[in-house]
């Protein structure tokens, strides 16, 4: 299995499948609402400096960082001030259901009936019209002085632009799709020589749109009543209404047949939302197993390992060590201390005092996961080979004795116990105490049971022994002697 | 305060009172024993932080034990 998808497996809960799901589908959403606006160009513009801003984080590029953040924040702005209208009319135009998750697979149709129709009406009656059609090219940047219009294409929208008496008549009309974006417009003229003189101004103008973009224009000359199609810098008079819409069909990718339109538009809508998961499974991944890191500090037990059964540990100097580290930051919050072990192994130990360096193979890390510092980075522990030793026991008296009284006698039973421990430890020790004793109520002859004090912890008793003393002790007045 | 007497010492020896509080050796005195009998004592002062159980172990010139006495320093 590749590394990465062991790091993967390792980490990922469902609640990340549901994270990137969920992201995936507003990113896919935003995607679908905003396609074909300018606004989406913007959001992806966005985007970009979003990641940007992440890549000089990483890189500690301070400076850009902090002009990045301010640029990303005036583009906000700018967004909220620039395109107000658009944004309106983004949420009046589409419910709620359209924005969370209809996916519209019939195309803005445009009305090809309809301006052809109206068109050979307006020359009918000798009214001059200049009609943009854009095609996959944006015609913004060469249209001049336009009026917003918004308005959807009809019959008679379109005889009233076009009528003389209308302030907004000189000009072009654009449409996209079914509306009528601009009016009045003012396209740039062609500065092509040797035309024929029954061109006026608005071929002129048909004929230097089309010569910077693959708009489709038609022109209607007022004087003779004929209709042309300019396209591509060239200019063709249409004879009739049908021979235009035919025309108009091709030039808006309407003669292609419907259902192949709609297979392409789902197949579209299904390669965007692979690309919305792609996007956010790698955004998710690389705050999850790389790019933003964090650091803990974890207190972890030692673990002694191997250790040779004859072997025991009378000492320590730490039962635990302080371990840095580095990693994911979704890794360092979620990392359970228990996954992290230090492990000794002492098969090398020897009787006596020995000193460990930690090293990194003695520690182990949950996937993903680096060391940064141990504290402390050696450790001394004794260690001694188990031996038994018989030892006498003495009692542990504590307090006051009554006035008045004296401790005649102490009898213990038994008198000494089998211990078991490290040999160094046992060849130091003579002695064995019981629990303290408090003396305090030691008021007449009597007997108690108590336990032995096993110190150091390593020490125990012998199999087989019990862990207590029995105290049989014989107390009498004290005799005051007194002067004759 | 320790004492000790020895009766029928057939020459002049030594002996040693350690005095132990659990189990570290505090005090050790040397005595001198001179035929034909002789008592010898061994005595410390005792602090507050002397409180305790303590032994004195009582042993010959070559180190062998004679006598073990065992007791507490209460308050």
């Amino acid at each position: 299995m590749p590394l990465f998808l062991e790091k993967l497996l390792a980490i990922i809960r469902w609640q990340d499948v549901l994270d990137i799901l969920l992201n995936s589908y507003i990113l896919f959403r935003l995607y679908i609402i905003l396609r074909g606006t300018r606004l989406f160009l913007v959001v992806v513009f966005i985007f970009v400096l979003l990641i940007l801003q992440q890549i000089v984080s990483i890189t500690s590029m301070i400076l850009t960082h902090t002009v990045l953040q301010g640029i990303a924040a005036l583009t906000a702005i700018g967004v909220l001030i620039v395109f107000r209208y658009e944004i309106r009319s983004l949420f009046q135009a589409k419910g709620i259901k359209d924005i969370l998750w209809h996916v519209s697979t019939k195309p803005i149709v445009t009305p090809v009936e309809i301006i052809a129709g109206s068109v050979y009406q307006l020359a009918r009656k000798r009214i001059g019209a200049l009609i943009v059609l854009p095609g996959r090219q944006p015609v913004d940047a060469a249209i001049q002085n336009s009026v917003s219009w918004n308005g959807e294409v009809s019959r008679e929208m379109i005889e009233t632009i076009f009528w003389p008496d209308n302030p907004v008549h000189d000009g072009a009309a654009v449409i996209q799709g079914n509306q009528i974006n601009r009016v009045a417009a003012i396209l740039p003229l062609t500065e092509r020589s040797g035309l024929p003189m029954r061109f006026g101004t608005r071929h002129r103008a048909a004929i230097g749109l089309t010569e910077r973009s693959d708009a489709l224009v038609l022109v209607v000359s007022e004087e003779r009543g004929e209709v042309s199609l300019a396209h591509m810098g060239q200019v063709e008079t249409v004879k009739d209404a049908a021979q235009l819409e035919k025309r108009l069909r091709q030039h808006t990718g309407m003669a292609s047949d419907s259902s192949r339109r709609a297979t392409n538009d789902r197949r579209s809508a299904a390669i965007a939302f692979g690309l919305s998961l792609l996007v956010v499974s790698s955004v998710w991944y690389s705050y999850s197993l790389g790019f933003v890191r964090s650091l803990t500090t974890v207190e972890v037990p030692i673990e002694f390992v191997k250790r040779d059964a004859r072997l025991e540990i009378i000492e320590s100097s730490s039962t635990s060590v302080r371990i840095q580290l580095s990693g994911s930051l979704q890794l360092i919050n979620r990392l359970d201390p228990s996954q992290i072990k230090v492990r000794f192994d002492l098969s090398k130990a020897v009787a006596g005092r020995n000193s460990l360096t930690i090293t990194d193979d003695d520690i182990i890390l949950p996937p993903g996961a680096s060391l940064k510092k141990v504290e402390p980075s050696s450790i001394d522990i004794m260690v001694d080979t188990i031996g038994q030793k018989r030892l006498p026991v003495q009692v542990d008296w504590t307090g006051t004795l009554p006035p008045g009284i004296l401790v005649e006698s102490v009898r213990l039973e038994p008198q000494t116990v089998e211990v078991t421990g490290g040999q160094l430890l046992l060849n130091e020790m003579d002695t064995i105490y019981t629990a303290k004793v408090p003396v305090d109520e030691l008021q007449k002859s009597d007997e108690q049971r108590v336990a032995l004090a096993l110190v150091p912890a390593s020490l125990r008793l012998a199999p087989g022994q019990g862990n207590s003393i029995l105290i049989t002790y014989t107390v009498r007045p004290r005799q005051l002697v007194t002067s004759p | 305060m320790c004492f000790t007497a020895f009766d029928h010492v057939p020459e002049q020896t030594s002996i040693f009172h350690d005095w132990i509080r659990q189990d570290k050796l505090v005090f050790r005195k040397k005595l001198v024993l001179k035929p034909p009998r002789w008592s010898s004592v061994s005595s410390i002062q005792l602090r507050e932080a002397d409180k305790g159980v303590w032994r004195v172990e009582i042993r010959d010139a070559d180190g062998n034990f004679l006598r073990i006495l065992r007791f507490s320093i209460t308050d």
